[in-house]
């Protein structure tokens, strides 16, 4: 009984907090988004080998990143929400798994148009290539299994169990440039280290990340506050909230 | 810098700008999705109150 109490305290307040946190949130993300496109596409110098192709990265490498933050995340939530039984770390698994997705999309296909002209190839069987495929699979693995099973706890623990098997695939993204020295060139931002890229192209990389960051927080608040209310718009408390905002 | 030089990105335009375009999309889908969902279900909510 308490834990009952609990859950749905959480998510009332959870909800209460997302709710007024949205519009803040959805106005950082375009300013962060605009700063970073001008930074990236006007302000960032020429790139002497690559000419301006290079500007793909500014989109390419923030979306890497967010595809492998997601990820993980999930897997966090997931295990949070097998082991301490909170439905709301449910939802957010849930409810990130389509960006999370899109990212990882976005990534394989800004990386696709930019190696066409500068590999000559518009796919390789490169590990991180492929290990960034895979990821996409488990994205859309775990999409199809938690829709697949009507029962909705069961399936979020479905999908959980399946986020936390394929969270070794996250170590692998990582290293594949290291250990399989294949075509995708090695990293260039390390946080160990100088980085070896310049400032006026790191500067817009790491502005674009945090409006990704951001982009993702705001619509995870709305896909979430759409869950919590699919499920619980009997409930009283939220009726009043609704009613007296 | 003029504009057409922007926009021709030193020869590689089409490929930045698919490769921006693409980006852009894909993640006004997920915003236009996520507000298009979360109106509907606050649709729900006030059929619920009206049924009683």
């Amino acid at each position: 009984m308490w834990l009952w109490f609990h859950k749905l305290s959480t998510a009332r307040h959870f909800y209460a907090l997302a709710t007024r946190l949205t519009p803040w949130l959805g106005w950082l993300t375009g300013l962060t988004i605009a700063l970073g496109l001008y930074l990236g596409l006007v302000v960032a110098p020429i790139d002497y080998q690559q000419k301006d192709a290079y500007r793909i990265m500014f989109v390419h490498v923030p979306s890497a990143w967010m595809s492998m933050m997601i990820y993980t995340m999930m897997a966090v939530s997931g295990a949070i929400g097998l082991i301490w039984r909170i439905k709301l770390a449910h939802v957010a698994c849930t409810a990130a798994a389509t960006i999370g997705a899109s990212f990882t999309l976005i990534t394989l296909v800004t990386g696709s148009i930019w190696g066409k002209p500068m590999w000559g190839a518009w796919w390789a069987w490169d590990a991180r290539l492929t290990s960034e495929l895979i990821l996409l699979f488990l994205y859309l693995g775990f999409i199809a299994l938690e829709s697949a099973i009507p029962d909705r706890t069961k399936g979020q623990k479905a999908g959980a169990i399946l986020l936390l098997a394929g969270v070794v695939n996250i170590p692998i993204i990582h290293y594949s440039v290291l250990w399989w020295h294949t075509l995708h060139q090695t990293a260039s931002v390390s946080k160990f280290g100088i980085p070896s890229i310049h400032i006026s192209m790191l500067t817009p990389l790491l502005v674009m990340t945090v409006g990704f960051m951001l982009l993702f927080l705001t619509i995870l608040a709305l896909r979430m506050r759409a869950m919590i209310l699919e499920t619980e718009y009997q409930s009283k408390w939220l009726r009043q909230l609704e009613e007296s905002g | 810098m003029s504009f057409s030089e922007f926009i021709s990105m030193s020869g590689y335009g089409e490929f930045v700008w698919s490769a921006y375009g693409f980006a852009l999309l894909v993640l006004v889908i997920n915003v236009t999705g996520a507000v298009r969902r979360l109106r509907k279900s606050r649709k729900l909510d006030h059929s619920a109150d009206q049924g009683e």
